[in-house]
């Protein structure tokens, strides 16, 4: 089977400020590494462990991370910038998947950054998705997706090719060593230009400020007093 | 004119996505996926219909292409929803369908005419960015935005869709005791890293059943000291709640735990830190020490 593991292709909303003109900027204007990317590398590697994963990123500079994890080669999709809009970074993605020949599987974070992307480029490849998911075991000529759902978890027996918006719980346990790294910035990158075309849009009329939320922040040097304004606060608020 | 369409498919967000969706003055149709007693509830969100979608044996997002279908033939003014992955894998498809745009974190949608105005939270909350379009916008709603008002229920309509995945459930399990909890309490204590010791955790329990709250923490006191199970965690790993208060003791806010705590009506941190991020979020605090302000505060609840 041939995956297809995308990687680095959100936007960190931490990095989005508004800007002395009153519009948006962007303190960094390619994607970041997302907490859920390496998993992303992993359920593609776990649905065939004997087949082949391409690594897809939106990103430049160093695109090895997806081969450091065991991609056989990468692809980077240029000519997207900090303000694309979801539909687009789907559609580009989407056209790009396209390309790689016989691909069945995409895995993509389920990213809290961009949390409609993995869905479209779904709708737009006309495959089936499923999101949150934890981990995948193949069975056969199937896939068990095992996905949060409600409080729990879910299984679900998928075949044909789908999209798996994959969520990660914690932190990569063991990151790649240099050595893996610098190998893996040997294997092959290959380059596409986002096609975009035609993909609808939002356009922006304006920014204000919100309106403005109270925030009480009473100084606990004297514990008792900032106690007693915090409780009699909440009893307004009646939460208490 | 058409209605706004609002899909369902948790029971934590409804309230606040009927409130959106209703505040754009346009007639609401409500998609629930799910149990019926979760129709019920949305039933009483002053909405025009409810139609609901049992999913007990198959998932929800094998009929996300023939529900887009009929978005195509009625044409919803916007589209609705949570961030909650099943709703947000059926708008997918309608925004395919339908050729729309789709905007994140929104508090907002007007209608004049056929254009479309969404305003959306930008920049972490600090501002608000308004952003237009000619017909129908697919709309990811932000945490914690106004519940909307109940009224007489409307009556459930049960629907059918055909499935284009080949989907089998195989299994579902259920989650520790922690989670059960967690989401439906009115009110929720949360410890983080700043409790320093595990024998302070009885200060915490302490405050926790003077407010008759749950108790949930932040990753690293499940994950790296073990002090609770995983089903205790909230945030991006586990589970969203959306309680009517949180007060958050010596935690600092990483946008990984604020993700599951945005819910709620009312939050309160307790932090050393003036600059901790968690006071940015925060609708009231306390700067100091977790470990002296938490027995001031157990006396003041007690003495109130
Ligand atoms: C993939 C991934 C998923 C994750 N999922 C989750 C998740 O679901 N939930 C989650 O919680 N985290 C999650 N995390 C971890 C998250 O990024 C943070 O590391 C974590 O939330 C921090 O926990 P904390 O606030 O307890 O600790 P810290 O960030 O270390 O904060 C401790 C705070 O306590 C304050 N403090 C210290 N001493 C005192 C004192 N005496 N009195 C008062 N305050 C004091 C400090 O000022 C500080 O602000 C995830 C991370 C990753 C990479």
């Amino acid at each position: 089977m041939t995956s297809v593991a995308i990687f680095k292709w959100a936007m960190n909303p931490h990095d989005e400020r508004i800007g002395a003109n009153g519009a948006i900027k962007w303190l960094a204007n390619r994607p970041e590494i997302g907490d859920d990317d390496y998993l992303a590398v992993q359920v593609a590697k776990d649905a065939d462990p004997n087949g082949e994963v391409v690594g897809l990123t939106m990103a430049s500079g160093d695109t090895a991370f997806a081969a450091a994890r065991g991609a056989e080669r990468t692809v980077t999709v240029e000519g997207l910038d900090a303000f694309a809009q979801p539909t687009q970074v789907a559609a580009a993605l989407a056209n790009a998947v396209r390309e790689v020949d016989g691909a069945s599987l995409v895995t993509i974070g389920d990213s809290a950054w961009s949390p409609m992307t993995p869905s479209l480029l779904a709708a737009y490849l006309g495959w089936p998705c499923l999101l949150a998911v934890d981990s995948v075991v193949p069975e056969d000529d199937a896939l068990v997706v095992t996905r949060r759902y409600g409080t729990g978890t879910q299984s679900v027996r998928v075949s044909g090719p789908i999209v798996l918006g994959v969520a990660a719980r914690r932190e990569e346990a063991e990151k790649p060593g240099m050595r893996t790294v610098l190998q893996a910035r040997k294997k092959p990158v290959g380059k596409t230009h986002a096609a975009t075309e035609g993909s609808p849009q939002l356009s922006v009329s304006g920014i204000h400020e919100p309106d403005a939320r109270p925030s009480k922040v009473f100084d606990g040097a004297d514990a008792s007093a900032a106690a007693a304004q915090l409780v009699s606060a909440l009893k307004s608020e009646g939460v208490l | 004119m058409g209605n706004v369409w609002m899909i369902i498919a948790d029971d934590l967000s409804a309230s606040s996505v009927a409130g959106v969706a209703r505040a754009s003055g346009r007639e609401v149709d409500a998609f629930v996926f799910g149990p019926a007693a979760r129709a019920e509830q949305v039933a009483r969100y002053g909405v025009s219909s409810v139609t609901r979608f049992d999913v007990e044996a198959a998932p929800a997002e094998g009929f996300a292409k023939d529900f887009a279908h009929r978005a195509l033939e009625e044409r919803p003014a916007a589209v609705v929803l949570s961030d909650d992955a099943t709703a947000r894998v059926l708008a997918g498809f309608v925004a395919a369908e339908l050729h729309a745009p789709v905007a994140t974190s929104v508090v907002s949608i007007a209608f004049d005419g056929e254009k479309t105005t969404v305003e959306q939270m930008v920049a972490e909350d600090a501002g608000v960015q308004v952003l237009e379009a000619t017909g129908p916008v697919v709309c990811v709603v932000a945490d914690g935005c106004p519940d909307a008002e109940e009224a007489a229920p409307m009556t459930v309509q049960e629907g059918t869709l055909d499935s284009f995945a080949s989907f089998g459930v195989v299994s579902n399990e259920a989650a520790g005791a922690g989670a059960t909890g967690l989401a439906t309490a009115e009110r929720v204590v949360g410890v983080g890293l700043g409790i320093g010791a595990k024998e302070n955790l009885a200060m915490v329990d302490e405050l926790a059943s003077a407010l008759d709250a749950a108790v949930t923490c932040t990753l690293p006191l499940c994950d790296n000291y073990h002090w609770f199970e995983h089903s205790s965690v909230v945030g991006t790993s586990t589970q969203k709640i959306s309680p009517r208060l949180y007060v958050a003791c010596g935690v600092s806010g990483a946008p990984q735990h604020l993700a599951g705590v945005r819910g709620a009506k009312v939050i309160v941190a307790i932090n050393n830190d003036p600059d901790a991020p968690i006071f940015r979020e925060c609708a009231y605090g306390i700067v100091g020490d977790v470990t002296k302000v938490l027995p001031s505060l157990v006396e003041a609840i007690e003495n109130a």
